[in-house]
């Protein structure tokens, strides 16, 4: 795996940087979390005096009887433990601090050994297994973990395959984290956030081997050949996972853990109920940082064909489109028909008008907001309904209808010539004059709080839109809207979900990576 | 693969960088990575290669593919000349 790193080339982390930690009391390779925590130890939540505190002694035996996993675990209550209750213990969590470092000498006791040993495959596996195991405890709710399966089973289709991979490939890392990093800043001051915000024990770690070559695992950065499906810069909605994780950037490069062996590491022990904004705070390796998916496509087309619906009647266009589009309708050259026609291969093989609704996300002057054009059904006697939905009001919605106005006559105009009437499901007194029945409509929706949620609302329109809407859109259905239709928390929220979806990936991607290793399929540049 | 350079063996591509609009003319191998080529792109015009993405139809570009085994939606077509890239400039939003 320390060799994928030279072959693969052409990013530029340092994974020795990425890796390692600066803060020395708290060592993350090892932070695998289990399922099942002990008794006594309960909770992280829970105060310390449970989790703790006494019998020296008798746990120090524990530790060399424990298995790995749980030693780990037990490493990484303590700390968890120890940061956030210390100051609260009569003996300012002296004691805890001496558990802690029995543990961890015994931790690295076995790390040598290992070392030494066999290497460190074969642990590998079983930690990763305790990691699986750990999927559903760290994730929490059952809706999350459906939500996992969800996911997953998408992953596993090819259905429409357009729209599910908008965006091959990763390329480029996206290093756009500056700002975001601002923006986390303020979000911690603003929320507040305590002593406990350092508490960066809940370090995630990323392998080397990290680099999954797994068709089906597409949520990831790095260059794995067989991705099939449509990481899309996440980030540029105004998000950005992990910005904090630049911490780690700056650490020693000269450490001796076996790298090899990290894991990644997620632990949110913490309630998921309380996982706030400031959460975010929580550092990422850089790998996860950087990754680029597109939510939309993935993850929402994936929601939308679970409700029955078909997911062929939504269709999610990437966040570079309506740029193009701008350019599409506003081109005036002679050879306009020539420069559509090479516009509509963004499209290829969709008809847009047999979709019920069709998302674009809009982009101009450092906001987003959403356009959603819905076909109604034939009954309806109705044109496309072009909805604008923004969480600021900053985007003039005149001139965004106008474009997309012009696509959808443009795109009329380059179908009536081609397309046979009948396949369209729009009334045919309906169709012959579409451009002048296309109906524009600005909602009035949920405004975001703050200045840097412009992108999960984006997101979080999408959602709660295809989540709710029915089948084809009728007029009445307008009504679901209105400012008070979710709390603007709850699109805010989304970031949590979003990275805790990420981490996931990240992590059966990994696992699936571990897997495959065994096996020899996996091509000639891996190794 | 042959070391000559025929045209057989290479494709013209171009890529715009979606700032500007400015098209950028490479005249590359066949079998050569795409990142070879955003790499050039990026040095040439000053630009940070991890603050773009390259697409191709909308459809990103991986950077280990070559022009010639390029895949769109799972079939793979292969670059010809004249075909045209968009570099595009990540954007953030508040």
């Amino acid at each position: 795996m320390e060799e994928e790193k030279g072959k693969k080339g052409g990013i530029d982390i340092d994974w020795n940087n990425v890796l390692d930690s600066r803060d020395d009391h708290c060592d993350p390779l090892e932070r695998v979390a289990v399922p099942e925590p002990k008794p006594k130890t309960s909770t992280a939540d829970e105060p310390p005096k449970q989790s703790g505190m006494g019998d020296d002694q008798q746990r120090d035996r524990l530790y060399e009887d424990m298995p790995d996993s749980e030693l780990d675990d037990s490493i990484r209550r303590n700390k968890l433990t120890q940061q956030k209750m210390a100051h609260r213990l009569p003996d300012k969590g002296e004691k805890l601090q001496i558990a802690l470092k029995r543990m961890v000498d015994e931790w690295e006791r076995r790390r040598k050994l290992r070392r030494e040993g066999t290497g460190t495959g074969k642990w590998e596996k079983p930690t990763q297994a305790v990691i699986s195991r750990n999927i559903g405890a760290s994730i929490g709710s059952s809706e999350e973990a459906s939500f996992v399966s969800l996911f997953k089973r998408k992953l596993e289709e090819n259905s429409d395959s357009r729209t599910a991979s908008e965006y091959h490939g990763e390329s480029s890392l996206h290093p756009c984290n500056r700002q975001n990093m601002k923006n986390n800043g303020e979000l911690l001051q603003k929320e507040g956030h305590k002593g406990r915000s350092s508490s960066r024990f809940l370090r995630h770690q990323c392998p080397n081997n990290f680099y999954h070559k797994r068709d089906k695992c597409s949520l990831s950065n790095g260059d794995h050949k067989g991705m099939d499906s449509s990481p899309y810069p996440l980030h540029h909605c105004g998000e950005n996972m992990s910005s904090c994780a630049t911490r780690n950037d700056a650490s020693q490069v000269n450490d001796l853990r076996p790298r090899k062996a990290q894991n990644i590491v997620v632990v949110d022990d913490e309630e998921s109920q309380s996982m706030d904004t400031t959460e975010e705070a929580e550092e990422l390796p850089e790998c996860m940082k950087e990754t680029k998916i597109y939510y939309p496509s993935r993850y929402l087309q994936q929601q939308a064909s679970s409700k029955d619906r078909g997911i062929f009647d939504c269709h999610f266009f990437n966040t570079f489109f309506y740029e193009k589009l701008k350019e599409a309708v506003a081109y005036k050259g002679n050879d306009k028909d020539k420069l559509f026609g090479k516009f509509r291969r963004w499209w290829k093989g969709v008809n847009i008008f047999q979709k019920a609704y069709l998302l674009i996300p809009i982009h101009e002057d450092v906001h987003w907001s959403l356009v959603i054009i819905c076909i109604p059904d034939k009954e309806e006697e109705s044109g496309p309904i072009v909805l604008h939905l923004d969480s600021l009001g900053v985007h003039s919605p005149r001139s965004v209808f106008q474009n997309i106005k012009s696509y959808l006559k443009e795109e009329w105009n380059y179908l009536d010539q081609e397309v046979a009437v009948s396949d369209i499901p729009i009334s045919d007194s309906i169709w012959n004059q579409l451009p002048n029945k296309i109906e524009e409509k600005k909602l009035a929706v949920p405004q975001q709080r703050n200045e840097y949620d412009c992108g999960l609302f984006v997101l979080f329109f999408m959602e709660r839109f295809i989540e709710e809407a029915p089948q084809r859109l009728q007029r009445k259905n307008l009504a679901m809207f209105g400012k008070r239709w979710f709390k603007p928390e709850e699109a805010s929220s989304l970031r949590m979900k979003i990275r805790k979806l990420l981490i996931q990936e990240f992590r059966d991607a990994h696992q699936v990576n571990c897997s495959k290793e065994s096996s020899p399929q996996s091509g000639a540049s891996e190794e | 693969m042959s070391r000559g350079r025929s045209d057989e063996d290479t494709v013209k591509l171009k890529v715009q960088y979606n700032k500007d609009g400015v098209q950028t003319f490479f005249r590359v191998k066949r079998s050569i990575k795409l990142q070879k080529l955003m790499e050039a792109f990026c040095k040439k015009r000053s630009l940070d290669p991890k603050s773009m993405q390259f697409t191709f139809d909308g459809v990103g570009l991986e950077k280990n593919k070559t022009p010639e085994e390029l895949l769109l939606n799972f079939v793979q077509l292969g670059m010809e000349d004249g075909d045209e890239i968009d570099a595009l400039e990540l954007v953030d939003g508040a």
